[in-house]
């Protein structure tokens, strides 16, 4: 339980209901979205290029005023809020850093504790124990310039200016689009492992399925200003509100698949096996993905007092049955 | 190795008031500046925000910076006089510009994703510049002022035409009087000034703001520390002013015979010519240096303070002619010469009066005189010859050719044909040499100073006695020249001090002694 806006609640939600957005350009950016997020949850905004993703996200946060619906934050309309107020309680990642090129990496990430009155100490303190979770040593990089660091690093630090006050709500636009292919897997397991985020709101904007796949409680897809399709990875999966969402998962379909389903989803449809002692056990818990990496030959699973066969075939046969039985 | 020495002396001789001037010069500079920031950065700022307002608010300043320097200060005399206050407020006009468009241009160029992000970590708008804005335009609106100082110290130099001092000062008084030396004296402080204050402002401006943020405040400091150099001459101002131009304040036969003879020690400020009447007028100044002859005296309602111990030479004004042509045509010695004592001061300075400020024909100001004292005839259209009359381009000239070419068509079977308007001395007196001119009006001080050019000592023992000046010069022009000087006209076109009508009345000075007097003893 959080209190937000000086009304105490059970949870913080943020509404925001049949949103559109108009651009002088004469484009409609944002076509009539809707859809809630509860504290706890990570919704990721997936679409294509121009699809009104950060259009949305700022909306949120004032940088744009809708032309029409409205958004609230735990039923109060956020038109009804000083901005600055709201914006200092709303942690934002922009998509190109936006770091102050003339702080220090200290001082950029301490801009809000400090716009809020913080006490210095307080804020270095803050600052540094960041830098250290996200993997940038104070001793080597607290001093240096925005200029001084890669892509990646900026990206860390422009998270970190995000966190920095403890924003129960956190938007994030594209924070790992700098980072290579692999370096952005690392990252992306230890945002997720990140302590600061549990009890957030975070609503996270990225064209990468994977991504979206991985971090997201629930999927929203855009296109063109239109919400295609909202809800969790399993939906967008397996039950396609339209062509366009199955189009757009398609080269992805599979690997996708096996990412989403847990061993624990496909258990009923996996033979049972009483072949002695199993060289290797899996919890119920993991994914397809991760029970068809371990086992290159074959693995056992314990469930409910069941043992289960895994392999490349069971598993296969099994997410096919899966399918069907929907 | 001679030049330089001779600055050098002149640098030590004028120390002190080559420190004033530059003292000056430095204030003038910076209050205008100063002023300029103080109202261009808001401008700036404002103009990144109501961005309709950008195209009057530069073009206004781009505007103001087309406008030719002495022309702006001209402008500036009927609205706030003389003095500093019109110099500021012409200097910080040009200083504007620069310091609105770099302001602007700063601010609109930072990285629009840093502003975004400034305002979606819940920055006000106020935190937004003092925090992003400002500091990352900071570079650029340095630039600018930059820009601004080095133009001011460039302008700055013509305050000395309308009084406001600087080492404009040295410099218009060394073209003046033709003195390189004293030019140098003024321009070398000026371009040193220039490349100290660049060089200064881009220390500045290359300095690690993000380290030094705090210290940025002490900029405005120093900037209201030199401005108020300004001020320090001011303090010891005193009642009765002078304004002298460049060239009397340099001349002995000016402003360094009124201290050395006279002992007159008066509060100066160096002006323009054209300024300095209108000045005097509007009470800004008490005294100022002039020719006796000027139509302004009569215009302004002055007077002419009598030299009485003759420090100004004679400029006794009288036709000189060719001896060549007087044999040829004798008889015209005898008309010339009818005009001899009809012209004093007074009559010259109406005449002048009714050219040069009621602007009528030179022509019809000549004929009215003649008319007036019985001196004109109806020209008799006669071919015996023709008379090539001359003149320089000042007031007097024109007026005295026109009257001569009367005299002679309505007197004489001559023609005439005159040739006005022929620059300086010089240029007047060759032509006559040369047989391209048979005659033209000359004083006698510039026969003697500029023709001649005797020994010192000669024309120490010649100045004060008009007479003496006036049998010297026609006796060596005789002989040197073949060029006669005939009978003095009457009028003496000399330096001259000059005061309200009113002030003479009501202090009972009459000449420069007088004024010595009050000036010394108060
Ligand atoms: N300030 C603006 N003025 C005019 N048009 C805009 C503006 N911002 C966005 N648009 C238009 O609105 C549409 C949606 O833009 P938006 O930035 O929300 O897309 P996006 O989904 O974030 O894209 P990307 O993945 O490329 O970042 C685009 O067509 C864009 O051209
Ligand atoms: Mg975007």
């Amino acid at each position: 339980m959080r209190i937000f806006f000086l009304i105490p609640v059970l949870s913080v939600m943020i509404q925001v209901s049949h949103v559109t957005k108009f651009f002088d350009s004469g484009a409609t950016a944002v076509k009539d979205v809707s859809f809630e997020v509860k504290e706890g949850e990570t919704l990721v905004l997936l679409g294509t290029s121009g699809g009104g993703k950060t259009t949305t996200l700022r909306m949120i946060n004032r940088l744009i005023e809708p032309d029409e619906g409205s958004i609230s934050i735990d039923g109060k309309d956020i038109r009804q809020l000083q901005p600055t107020y709201l914006r200092r309680k709303i942690g934002y990642v922009l998509q190109n850093t936006g770091l102050f090129p003339h702080y220090t990496v200290l001082e950029n990430i301490g801009v809000v504790p400090q716009l809020l009155k913080w006490e210095k100490t307080a804020i270095e303190k803050r600052s540094r124990s960041l830098m250290e979770k996200l993997r940038l040593s104070p001793a080597e990089y607290a001093h240096v310039y925005p200029h001084q660091l890669s892509g990646g690093q900026q990206q860390r630090v422009g998270l970190a200016r995000a966190l920095a006050a403890d924003p129960p709500i956190l938007l994030m636009d594209e924070p790992f689009g700098a980072l290579d292919p692999l370096t952005r897997i690392n990252v992306r397991q230890e945002f997720r492992k990140l302590d600061e985020l549990h009890n957030k709101i975070v609503i996270l904007v990225t064209h990468d399925v994977e991504e979206a796949f991985e971090l997201g409680t629930r999927i929203g897809l855009m296109n063109q200003g239109s919400m295609q399709q909202l809800g969790t990875p399993k939906d967008l999966l397996f039950r396609p509100a339209n062509a366009f969402v199955q189009q757009f998962l398609q080269p992805k379909q599979f690997e996708l698949e096996l990412k989403t389903l847990l061993v624990e989803d496909i258990i009923n449809w996996l033979p049972d096996t009483t072949n002695g002692s199993p060289d290797l056990t899996l919890e119920p818990g993991n994914s397809c993905w991760e029970a068809l990496a371990a086992g290159i030959n074959e693995s056992v699973v314990q469930y409910n007092g069941q043992q289960k066969l895994v392999n490349g075939n069971t598993i296969l046969e099994a997410i096919a049955r899966y399918k069907k039985a929907l | 190795m001679e030049e330089k020495e001779t600055l050098l002396d002149f640098i030590q001789q004028q120390s002190g008031k080559l420190v004033e001037q530059t003292i000056t010069h430095t204030g003038l500079t910076f209050i205008s500046v100063l002023i300029a920031v103080a109202i261009g950065v808001p401008l700036g700022i404002l103009i990144t925000r109501k961005k309709k307002l950008s195209s009057i608010v530069l073009g206004f300043a781009g505007v103001m910076q087309t406008i030719p320097s002495i022309a702006l200060l001209g402008f500036m005399i009927p609205l706030l006089g003389i003095g500093a206050k019109p110099a500021i407020v012409a200097l910080f006009l040009y200083a504007l510009l620069p310091i609105i468009r770099n302001t602007y241009t700063g601010i609109i160029g930072v990285d629009p994703t840093v502003t975004e992000a400034a305002t979606g970590m819940g920055m006000s708008n106020r935190q937004l510049l003092y925090k992003v804005q400002l500091p990352l335009a900071m570079p650029v609106i340095l630039a600018g002022i930059r820009t601004a100082t080095v133009i001011n110290v460039g302008v700055a130099t013509l305050a000395a035409y309308i009084a406001a001092g600087g080492l404009g000062e040295f410099i218009f008084g060394g073209i003046a009087l033709n003195n390189t030396t004293m030019m140098l004296a003024g321009a070398i402080p000026a371009a040193l000034l220039a490349i100290l204050f660049d060089w200064l402002l881009s220390r500045l401006q290359h300095l690690n703001f993000s380290k030094l943020r705090r210290r940025l405040y002490i900029l405005p400091l120093i900037l209201v520390l030199l401005s108020s150099f300004y001020l320090l001459p001011e303090a010891y101002e005193s009642k009765v002013k002078a304004g002298f131009t460049p060239e009397f304040m340099g001349r002995q036969d000016g402003y360094l015979g009124l201290k050395s003879v006279y002992g007159l020690n008066i509060r100066t400020v160096v002006i323009n010519d054209m300024i300095m009447y209108k000045a005097i007028y509007e009470k800004k100044l008490d005294v100022i240096s002039g020719s006796s002859t000027d139509g302004r005296v009569k215009a302004f309602d002055l007077a002419v303070l009598k030299d009485d111990k003759h420090i100004f030479p004679p400029y006794y004004a009288a036709p000189i002619v060719r001896e060549a042509t007087l044999e040829q045509y004798p008889e015209i010695e005898a008309v010339l010469n009818s005009l001899s004592g009809t012209i004093n001061d007074s009559v010259m300075t109406e005449l002048n009066y009714r050219v040069d400020y009621l602007k009528q024909d030179p022509a019809r100001v000549a004929k009215d005189f003649l008319v007036a004292n019985n001196l004109w005839k109806a020209p008799r259209g006669g071919n015996k010859g023709t008379i090539r009359i001359g003149s320089k381009i000042f007031g007097d000239g024109y007026i005295l050719a026109n009257i001569y070419k009367m005299l002679i068509e309505g007197n004489t079977d001559l023609s005439v044909v005159t040739k006005t308007g022929l620059g300086g001395t010089k240029i007047v007196f060759d032509a006559l040499v040369n047989n391209q001119l048979d005659m033209y009006p000359e004083y006698t001080g510039t026969g003697l100073l500029v023709l001649l050019t005797p020994p010192k000592q000669l024309v120490d023992s010649l100045i004060a006695n008009s007479q003496q000046v006036y049998d010297y010069v026609s006796g060596e022009f005789r002989t040197r020249f073949k060029i006669k000087w005939l009978k003095p006209i009457g009028f003496n076109n000399t330096y001259a001090l000059m005061m309200r009508k009113e002030d003479m009345k009501k202090l009972n000075i009459q000449d420069i002694s007088a004024l010595t007097n009050y000036v010394n003893h108060r």
